[in-house]
């Protein structure tokens, strides 16, 4: 592990305040998911349907992402392909200047963090607002989001109370999260009046109707998507789905994995921009098709199945790990699990492939994915792609699992090492190891099993039996 | 000396995979895996030429050393009739889901693999049904918990035979902790590589193991018990200097159905 | 744009290169619950996402609006026009009260923002459907009821027909037409007041969105 990664792991482990607050978030996420999902069979075969409904996504992305642009243009929604982060960013540059556009207000977008979209135009003079809660709190405190739903759930109250007086110079009473909830809602509506473009992700997009699915809570993805002039969509291209009789399947299994919940507040569908008699709406309506690594997976069979992910969040919710360092450890746009799946693929497993070392391969997130991703066999599999990538093939670790198959293929010398290690077993208080920072070295056996097995057969032969 | 006039019943064979941990530093748990599979009625047969699955290279990413191990096990149990029986739900797993996908490249190896697969089995789950649980002798009372380790949970699904099991004992009272599907931080190289984690990992679970005043804690799998054992012991002021409570599921059978070890 | 051709043409080789098997499409199987369960469970859904919900009859249920507007001392209501129960509800208004303010959507949002942001008390839309699953309604804004009509206002009453509440949302869309000629700029599915929980989980609403959600069944 790099000491950038490991300092932070450490750094999260150090602070108490972060562990409790990550500690009672995931639990309160647990507990409402199992609730709405108390049904085994119902959440089996949902599941099931999930699955197989991503998977055949997967199978036909092409022809699927050619009819929706197709549907998109029919209907009047300008649509865009960007290899990667850099050209995403210049078309919206380039929309942006078309339009002099100075004020841009988001919704919530995880593509736009992988594509550090708001850092970008910020070095062009224009000004981008999160205006979901979670969102707008973390660019407060110029912070990255530490989880996929819940952006700010690395704070608490106290903290977000700090945080308002300190950058905005507004006071709200001590625990009063209402409060909070107000100042932020009359400081982004004047930034909803004023923006020149509202920027959305997309949680899923409609191929047979060019029909744009996004889901939320608050209603700043709603007024980011209707007030400005100009609605840009920014899409993870696996987004895309085949027809609306899919939908309910994956809404379903979206809105209850992340936060427990049968449906949001809003469901949104937008298919177009605003038409001639229609009096609100943006009256230009951009899709941006984001490949960003993408492709490249879907190329892979057995790592194709990342891009079932409808980024719900339940993974990380259910990791061991991810409740104990938080998602800022991760230093990656996407944290917990499907982080350590998705970050090396888009950016090298030779840059992020350490992330894959902080998991026990307990399967905690692929019993909760409602999409059956088997993130452990995926993690795993980068594990093998990693070493054999890698161009210290030769590193100690290598040597070590060298000297141990070696050992392990030869029964003789197997049993002769056993019966050195267990004739040197005094020796075992000196072993240094990072395994006896917190725990006592078992020490070998004095008889191994195999020694104890065959006299006792000898001893059974030898009395007749 | 004279043949007896009955016909000798034939036992029906198992093969008993003992895993590179127990051979090494648990060998108890592995006779008394032997013990109960011959309470069982079995023949229990340990190739000696066994040595460890793979799992400890696989799971770390090292897949050339792995399949070299796994080729030798995989030929070593080769009799198709034997199921074989691991007293280890991890290991257990890595021959039964992860052999098959270690060994895809080559046919013939994979095919062995898929059968080898197919008769294998982890040991509780595989004696649950054929234990005399009328016969138990009368034992003390005893508080015990169970610790559901991820393999059995999630990848055996044997949890909650091992669960059945234990609802079975006379005079016996079964806990469960807090957090309780939650993994205990071994993983295996997890422990060493990710340390401060894993560290952080193995205290919350061992403290919520002894929080439910349970005098031992039980489960089928070694490894967890080595990390949340030896962790117990070691943090001798956290745990008031408690000895190590972890004790296998097979010795804990053993004793409570009154077997003796052989010498 | 040539920029964005040329990665389009790249992302599409790049994609075709992969395995390309097509798999058979998946049945679904709509959940259908007894019609006289359905306006109770449509309700109680609603009411666990903290929505307000009256029932009346084909008569009585421009009184409820009334009461409503008493009760709550609302005085500029968003309206659409040229919709008869709106209107209606209108006149209703009017006759139980003089000092009350009309704003009609019947200009462009730029021209109306002021308003809508500033003066709006509550508005009053109709709604197309709803599903009882999960306790939404289904708007379909159009020129008489734009979309912000159900978002701007701190207070959204929606007035629903108990005949047009179905079962499930799996109902709805098995349902044609969906054909893409006729596909809506907006549909826009309402479960609740505005919510969130960003701040230490703890629910908190009128976010963004209205802060209450009043359905009239009718």
């Amino acid at each position: 592990m790099s000491t950038n990664f490991s300092q932070r792991i450490e750094q999260a482990l150090a602070d108490p305040q972060l562990r409790a607050n990550f500690r009672g978030a995931m639990k309160f996420l647990r507990i409402k998911r199992q609730l709405a999902f108390s049904d085994e069979q119902e959440w089996r075969a949902l599941r099931k349907q999930g699955a197989a409904i991503r998977q055949d996504v997967i199978q036909r992305l092409p022809e699927l992402l050619i009819q929706l642009e197709q549907q998109c243009l029919q209907n009047g929604i300008q649509v865009h392909w960007a290899q990667d982060g850099d050209q995403a960013n210049e078309v919206i540059l380039e929309i942006a200047q078309n339009k002099q556009a100075k004020r841009v207000i988001k919704g919530k977008s995880m593509a736009s963090e992988e594509i550090e979209l708001n850092d970008f135009l910020a070095k062009h003079d224009i000004e981008c607002i999160e205006s979901d809660m979670g969102e707008y709190i973390v660019q407060l405190d110029h912070e990255k989001p530490s989880h996929i739903i819940m952006p700010a759930i690395h704070k608490n109250t106290a903290q977000i109370t700090a945080l308002f007086e300190k950058k905005l110079g507004i006071k709200t009473p001590e625990g009063d999260v209402d409060a909070l909830i107000g100042v932020g809602r009359r400081i982004l509506r004047e930034k909803f009046e004023q923006a020149d473009i509202g920027i959305s992700g997309v949680n899923f997009a409609i191929a047979d109707t060019g029909t744009l699915c996004l889901v939320e809570n608050e209603g700043n993805g709603r007024l980011s998507t209707t007030a400005p002039p100009v609605h840009i969509a920014l899409m993870g291209l696996e987004k895309v789905i085949p027809n609306i009789q899919v939908l309910p399947t994956l809404q379903r299994l979206l809105t209850r994995s992340a936060t427990g919940q049968h449906i949001t507040t809003y469901l949104n569908l937008i298919s177009g921009p605003r038409k001639k008699d229609e009096r609100d709406g943006p009256k230009e309506v951009h899709l941006v098709l984001l490949d960003n690594g993408r492709a490249n997976i879907r190329q892979d069979e057995k790592l194709q199945n990342t891009l079932a992910c409808i980024r719900c969040g339940a993974c990380m919710n259910h990791c061991p790990v991810y409740t104990r360092i938080g998602g800022h450890a991760y230093g990656s746009t996407y944290p917990g699990p499907i982080g350590q799946v998705v970050t090396p693929q888009l950016k090298g497993l030779a840059e992020e492939g350490e992330l894959l070392d902080a998991c026990s391969l307990n399967g905690a997130c692929g019993e909760a994915c409602p999409v059956e991703i088997d993130l452990p066999e995926l993690i795993r599999t980068l594990r093998h792609r990693r070493q054999e990538s890698t161009s210290n093939a030769w590193s100690k670790e290598a040597l070590v699992w060298l000297v141990w198959a070696k050992i392990h293929q030869h029964p003789k010398l197997y049993q002769q090492t056993t019966r050195l290690a267990a004739a040197l077993r005094g020796l075992t208080p000196y072993i240094p190891s990072l395994w006896r920072k917190s725990r006592n070295m078992p020490k070998p056996a004095k008889m191994s099993l195999h020694q104890q097995v065959k006299d006792r057969s000898n001893i059974r032969k030898k009395a007749g039996k | 000396m004279p043949h007896s006039s009955k016909t000798i019943q034939k036992k029906q064979q198992v093969y008993l995979f003992g895993t590179c941990l127990i051979d090494n530093f648990y060998p108890q748990a592995g006779l008394d895996a032997i013990a109960l599979l011959e309470l069982a009625g079995f023949e229990v047969i340990f190739p000696q030429a066994q040595t460890c699955c793979g799992q400890p290279p696989y799971n770390s990413g090292f897949k050339a050393p792995a399949l070299s191990i796994a080729k030798q096990t995989i030929d070593l149990f080769s009799d198709e009739g034997i199921p074989l029986v691991v007293p280890s739900a991890s290991c257990a797993s890595m021959i039964k889901y992860h052999y098959p996908t270690l060994f895809e490249a080559n046919t013939n190896d994979k095919q062995l693999a898929l059968n080898l697969s197919q008769r294998t089995f982890e040991l509780i789950d595989f004696l649950h049904d054929k234990l005399p649980y009328s016969q138990q002798p009368k034992c003390p009372h005893l508080k015990v918990t169970l610790h559901e380790s991820c393999s059995a949970l999630r990848e055996m699904n044997v949890a909650s035979t091992w669960h059945k099991v234990l609802e079975q004992l006379d005079n016996i009272e079964l806990f469960f902790p807090e957090d309780r599907h939650e993994c205990c931080g071994f993983g295996g190289t997890f422990s060493v590589k990710s340390e401060p984690i894993s560290a952080v990992m193995t205290h919350d679970k061992s403290q919520n193991l002894l929080a439910t005043g349970a005098e031992k804690i039980l489960s089928g799998d070694c490894g967890c018990l080595m990390n949340i054992g030896e962790h117990i012991v070691f943090e001798k002021s956290a745990f008031k200097k408690q000895a190590n409570p972890c004790l296998h599921l097979a010795s804990f059978l053993v004793a409570r159905f009154g077997l003796q070890h052989e010498h | 744009m040539l920029k964005t051709n040329n990665a389009r043409s790249a992302i599409l080789s790049r994609l075709r290169q992969g395995q390309h098997k097509v798999k058979a499409a998946i049945p679904f199987k709509a959940r259908h619950f007894e019609a006289d369960s359905i306006k109770a469970l449509f309700i109680d859904k609603l009411h666990e996402s903290h929505a307000e919900t009256y029932e009346s009859d084909e008569e009585n249920w421009s009184d409820i609006i009334t009461q409503i507007a008493q009760e709550n001392s609302f005085k500029t209501w968003l309206v659409a026009k040229h919709l008869p129960l709106i209107e209606q509800a209108c006149k209703t208004l009017k006759s139980s009260q003089n000092d009350l303010s009309f704003v009609h959507y019947d200009k462009d949002y730029e021209a109306l923002k002021e308003h809508l942001f500033k003066q709006v008390d509550v508005s009053i839309t109709l709604a197309k459907v709803a599903i009882a699953e999960t306790g939404t309604l289904l708007l379909i804004p159009d020129k008489h009821e734009p979309r912000m009509m159900s978002l701007i206002p701190p207070v959204h009453i929606v007035l629903l027909k108990q005949s047009d509440i179905v079962s499930s949302f799996q109902q709805i869309v098995d349902q044609p037409p969906w054909e893409s000629t006729a596909m809506p700029t907006n549909i826009v599915f309402i479960s609740g007041p505005s919510k969130t929980a960003d701040i230490q989980q703890t629910l908190a609403y009128g976010a963004h969105g209205p802060k209450r959600l009043i359905v009239i069944i009718i």
